[in-house]
């Protein structure tokens, strides 16, 4: 258990110097700095684009709007990722039962909240904007379960001392967002929550246990009972559903136009800005459709280019989290890289219809000023873990 | 390191192989789930990417049809007959009204109450109906209903300010469009034809030449928003393909020949009571070209399914209901029926120039060939009688076209033979169409004797010699009148002179097209010679017009075909006969009035619209002294001019002053000054203010002689103008009036009478 333990071989020393020259110039990891930015620039790029035409529409004529919040928010939010990539990491521990704790009254507050259109999603803080208490559960739990698993981790592989206490919390979380309803908040928890229990170390076959459980859960509820008919229903048949009726701003209407403007880019795309669906056929291409967008307007190279970007990003997410100094700061670091993994995954299997609709944002290109903001705080924390991980290895 | 933390032993904790195996896992999985959605993007965007490109196309371009316009039918002067004047298409897009703004309009509270409001406001300001109306605006998933088509400038800027007024620009749009005007009326509307309601020929020369005249028309491709706005035009999203506007008409006919022609026979078939409606043509016999064509009844093209005869509407109107609709279909149909070109008759009498011509030509006969007629002719074992009871005697041909005798042309014909007859009869063009550029051209074929039948029975032989048993169309049969009047050469008639592309440029010019020539000038000057001798002096004489040399001849043909004694009265002939310029038909079929010989009905028709047509047309008449005795002048102006200067004005214009009053200065004339009257006619000078008032009493000339009436009129103290009758005035009765009997007029004014020959009758 010797944390200092150095290398024997003083070559693979030397080179190990060499790497850390390359990569951690700034004492954290500048690849995952510099990806992340990209990523970063390119959103906010793209949401220009995609929203400027809703921005007009519904906010007096300023095309500007969403990109000057979102500019706005974006720096606030990387200063708050540098400021959060100085902060140890293991103060985090203290807080993580008082975060998750804090997480449930949001969202038990938020389900006591009026209702807008029928659901309980946002809370409003005038003066200062909104933000979805399911945003701040996926931190609660990331945090909580790296807190839980590293201090457990010997007894981890146990039913009672590992497991339970995890899918207990889990459960809580996940329930109070499917309550609200929110399936693809609920979806993204129970993944996340999945994730971080099997790389934690919880034997597998509760897992598979409890993902077949899931899975017949699903199963009875679409098959049996009937529950999310439509949703199945558009995305099996799309355009039937769409002709059946094209009127409303209906679920097939989305998945449709989803399909017309990813379709629309071909290969190289229509150029940037010169998407036409856009133009007030596509709902949300400021938000969950915002790939979408992308898509058509710089073509399926372009938007592989972003994907892999992304890839870039989680593989530099994971390899920070393996290369953690300790368990606590690679579960902390695996979970919050993974959540954007999953989220992204999401978002891009909704627009291209590769699973039924679920609202789901992108990271770092959906219009949202506190999630970015929360995002980019979180992705400070990583680079936070891999800094004490090359002052470690220094 | 600010702090060390609490939970130090943690910190010792570094992350085990089994985590960052698993971790490895969990970045596979992602990494395929990831691949998987990424060739699912590849198929989405690049096998089937056209396919959604293009659905996505069709819903952000609204493609509108931009109509071309229609070209111009114009006069031979360039008289617009048939124009196209811009009108809109109002259209609705009941999907947008959920994104109307309620708050605008006060008192509104719902969709559905909008759609009311709509429909009630609307239907009122267009006048349309309200419920269909409201069930169009129920119709959310559509974006393009037509609420109104052909709505004229000043309805739709009524509407454009309704719509603006109640912020709806999202929900309604117009659409330029084109609707056809006959500025005319019912004016040549036989020939003109009319358009559907997309602006197609469905009639007359508007069918014939619809490709011409419909232009091709245009597109506007534009860019839209979702919510169907139109996208700024600098995005470069629209494009624009000009409609080609039509090419024009302009017609061989003129405007005021057809004018005067269709006023005449229109009188006539009223007069006459013709039921089975009449036709006039009017040909230019040196290029062939019509110069005026006119079926009565016709109808008002710019309302082609209005029954435009009352009688006929009314007729309908009392069918039991389920037969209506059929009834009234083939009234249209018949309304609309070019009878100069679209119906056949049988020609009687006046076909007897072509056997002369045939005859002529062939060397079977000269001008003085003469039979005997002695009432009636056997042939093949029939008796066929002659219109002249007692017969004609011994005549020559001259003598036998001015009477009009069967007999001598019965005989003449079998000389000829069948073959000689056929071949003129082929060769004249009786035996095909004529070729004028029209739809509607009817085939006579089946409706003559052909060659076989002409030779193996006598009879038919003899009686078509004279003009029965053969039909014709009234074009064949003008067209082959042209070819006496101008030497003898078949024209192929034509309506259409030249056709013109938007700019005015001529596309097309129409040439004179010689079919043939059918008979040698000499012979076409002998047969004219003939025809003018009818008109002028012989049993033709009811088309003579002063000043001009009329050849024509009539015709009153039996309809054998149809129940009941019926008839129809024609004349053909053309003028001047010494340079021959026009060829005029008339052909009044089915008359009921009491005479209804061609000669009588048919003959002072040509007669009016000669008079009319022949100085219009720029002739210059040439007077006999006979003629100038009797010729009309132009009054004078003497108003206010001192009595004895009026006189001397009044006596050197030929005509005679008659004094009311004792003043010395001329207060009023009458007939006031420019007036045409009768020369030695009579112009009343008014002296003084009390005698102006002074009125004298139209007497009842009918039945009256032209002698007996000339003299009515000047003891009543009146001018008569003589009308339908030429020199030889006897024989002749008035059977009308321009003002009736017993009416209070000024002394001095004029009265239009009109005669009739008593001895019309031109046997067959």
């Amino acid at each position: 258990m010797s944390v200092l333990s150095m290398p024997a071989d003083p070559s693979a020393n030397i080179r190990k110097r060499r790497r850390k020259l390359l990569y951690t110039a700034a004492g954290f990891d500048i690849p995952f700095l510099l990806i992340l930015l990209a990523i970063l620039v390119i959103g906010l790029i793209s949401l220009y684009s995609a929203g400027y035409v809703y921005s007009f529409y519904w906010n007096d004529g300023d095309s500007f709007y969403f990109i000057k919040k979102q500019l706005l928010f974006a720096a606030i939010g990387i200063a708050a990722m540098f400021a959060a990539s100085f902060v140890d990491y293991h103060h985090w521990h203290r807080f993580a039962w008082l975060v998750w704790v804090g997480s449930i009254i949001l969202l038990g507050v938020v389900l006591l909240l009026p209702a807008e259109s029928g659901i309980h999603r946002w809370i409003r803080i005038p003066g200062i904007g909104q933000f979805q208490p399911s945003e701040v559960a996926k931190f609660a739990l990331v945090l909580l379960f790296a807190h839980l698993i590293s201090l457990n981790y010997k007894r981890i592989q146990t039913f009672t001392g590992g497991f339970l206490p995890l899918l207990l919390i889990l459960g809580v979380t996940c329930g109070l967002v499917f309550l609200e309803p929110h399936l693809s908040g609920t979806m993204l928890l129970c993944l996340l929550g999945l994730v971080l229990m099997f790389v934690g170390g919880c034997r597998v076959r509760y897992l598979l246990g409890l993902v077949a459980l899931g899975v017949l859960v699903v199963f009875v509820a679409i098959f049996v009972l009937g529950y999310e008919q439509e949703r199945i229903d558009v995305w099996l048949n799309p355009l039937e559903v769409y002709n059946r009726d094209y009127t409303g701003r209906s679920q097939a209407w989305q998945t449709v136009q989803s399909l017309y403007t990813i379709g629309s880019g071909g290969l190289l795309g229509q150029g940037l800005g010169n998407s036409r669906q856009k133009h007030l056929f596509l709902p949300e291409p400021q938000n969950d459709f915002i790939f979408a967008v992308v898509c058509e307007e710089i073509g399926f190279i372009g938007a592989l280019f972003i994907l892999l970007l992304f890839a870039l990003l989680i593989w530099r997410g994971f390899v920070i989290a393996m290369n953690a100094s300790d368990k606590f700061g690679s579960i902390f670091a695996l979970g919050l890289t993974a959540q954007i993994g999953i989220q992204v995954i999401l978002n891009i299997a909704v627009v291209t219809n590769s699973m039924p609709n679920t609202g789901i944002s992108l990271p770092f290109f959906s219009y949202g000023g506190t999630s970015l903001v929360m995002l980019l705080a979180q992705m400070g924390i990583v680079l936070s873990i891999s800094r004490q991980a090359n002052l470690k290895k220094n | 390191m600010a702090k060390k933390p609490k939970t130090d032993q943690v910190v010792t904790n570094k992350p085990s192989r089994r985590m960052n195996l698993r971790n490895y896992i969990v970045l596979c999985i992602m990494l395929l789930l990831a691949l998987a959605i990424v060739v699912h993007m590849a198929i989405i965007q690049l096998v089937q990417g056209d396919d959604w490109l293009a659905r996505a196309r069709s819903q952000q371009m609204s493609d509108n049809v931009v109509a071309a316009k229609r070209g111009t039918i114009y006069d031979a002067n360039m008289e617009p007959l048939a124009i196209s004047a811009d009108v809109w298409r109002l259209i609705m897009s009941p999907k947008n009204i959920e994104d109307v703004n309620l708050e605008k309009l006060p008192g509104i509270d719902s969709q559905e109450e909008l759609r009311g409001y709509i429909a009630d406001q609307l239907s009122a300001l267009l006048e349309i109906d309200r419920e269909k109306l409201f069930n169009q605006t129920g119709k959310t998933n559509s974006q393009y209903e037509v609420v109104k088509t052909r709505v004229e400038y000043r309805q739709k800027e009524e509407f454009i300010t309704w719509v603006t007024e109640n912020g709806l620009a999202g929900v309604f749009r117009i659409i330029p469009d084109y609707k056809r005007y006959y500025p005319q009326g019912v004016l040549l509307s036989n020939v003109l034809g009319f358009t559907g309601t997309d602006n197609n020929g469905l009639e007359g020369l508007e069918a014939a030449y619809d490709s011409v005249l419909s232009g091709v028309p245009g597109r506007i491709v534009t860019a839209q928003n979702g919510w169907g706005d139109e996208m700024p035009t600098q995005m470069e999203y629209s494009k624009v393909v000009d409609a080609e506007d039509g090419n024009s008409l302009v017609l061989s006919i003129d405007q005021t020949v057809q004018m005067y022609a269709e006023k005449y026979l229109e009188e006539a078939v009223r007069e006459t009571g013709t039921t089975n409606r009449g036709t006039i043509l009017i040909q230019n016999v040196k290029t062939g070209g019509i110069l005026a064509m006119a079926t009565k009844g016709d109808y008002d093209p710019n309302n082609p399914f209005v029954i435009a005869d009352q009688a006929v509407a009314d007729a309908i109107a009392q069918l039991p209901e389920e037969e209506q609709a059929a009834a009234r279909t083939t009234a249209l149909q018949q309304q609309w029926k070019n009878k100069a070109v679209s119906e056949t008759y049988e020609p009687g009498s006046v076909f007897k120039v072509f056997t002369a011509s045939a005859a002529l030509e062939e060397g079977v006969g000269t001008l003085q060939t003469s039979y005997n007629c002695p009432g009636y002719y056997k042939v093949g074992g029939w008796t066929i009688r002659c219109h002249k009871a007692g017969g004609h005697g011994t005549l020559d041909m001259p003598g036998a076209i001015s009477g009009s005798c069967n007999p001598y042309f019965m005989q003449i014909g079998l000389k000829m033979g069948a073959h000689n007859f056929f071949k003129y009869f082929t060769a004249f063009g009786f035996t095909e169409k004529t070729g004028i550029d029209m739809t509607g051209e009817t085939s006579n074929a089946g409706l003559y004797h052909s060659e076989k039948t002409l030779s193996n029975t006598v009879a038919s032989l003899a009686t078509a010699a004279f003009g029965q048993t053969n039909k014709v169309t009234p074009i064949q049969m003008i067209n082959a009148i042209s070819a006496i009047a101008n030497g003898g050469e078949l024209l192929t008639p034509y309506v259409v002179q030249q056709i013109l592309d938007e700019n005015g440029n001529v596309v097309e010019n129409t040439e004179r097209t010689v079919r043939r020539q059918v008979i040698s000038k000499e012979t076409a000057a002998k047969v004219s010679d003939m025809m003018k001798a009818a008109v002028n002096g012989g049993g033709c004489k009811g088309a003579y017009v002063a000043g001009y040399r009329v050849a024509g001849k009539t015709g009153t043909s039996e309809k054998r075909d149809i129940e009941g004694n019926e008839v129809v009265a024609s004349f053909a002939g053309f003028a001047p006969a010494d340079d021959p310029q026009v060829a005029i038909l008339i052909l009044l079929d089915q008359p009921q009035s009491a005479i209804r010989f061609g000669g009588t009905i048919a003959a002072p028709v040509a007669q009016k619209v000669l008079s009319e047509v022949l100085p219009y047309l720029g002739v210059e008449p040439k007077y006999t002294d006979a003629e100038l005795v009797k010729l009309s002048t132009t009054t004078p102006a003497v108003t206010d001019k001192p009595l004895t200067a009026a006189q001397a004005a009044i006596t050197n214009a030929g005509l005679s002053a008659r004094v009311v009053g004792k003043g010395e200065t001329v207060l009023k004339q009458v007939p006031e000054a420019g007036q045409s009257v009768p020369r030695g006619g009579l112009v009343v000078l008014y002296t003084d203010e009390n005698s102006i008032e002074r009125t004298v009493t139209v007497p009842n000339f009918m039945n009256m002689s032209v002698a007996a009436a000339n003299m009515a009129a000047t003891n009543a103290g009146l001018n008569i103008k003589v009308s339908g009758v030429g020199l030889d005035s006897g024989q002749t009765i008035a059977n009308k009036q321009s003002i009736a009997p017993g009416t209070a007029v000024p002394p001095g004014t004029t009265v239009t009478v009109s005669f009739l020959y008593k001895d019309g009758a031109d046997g067959g």
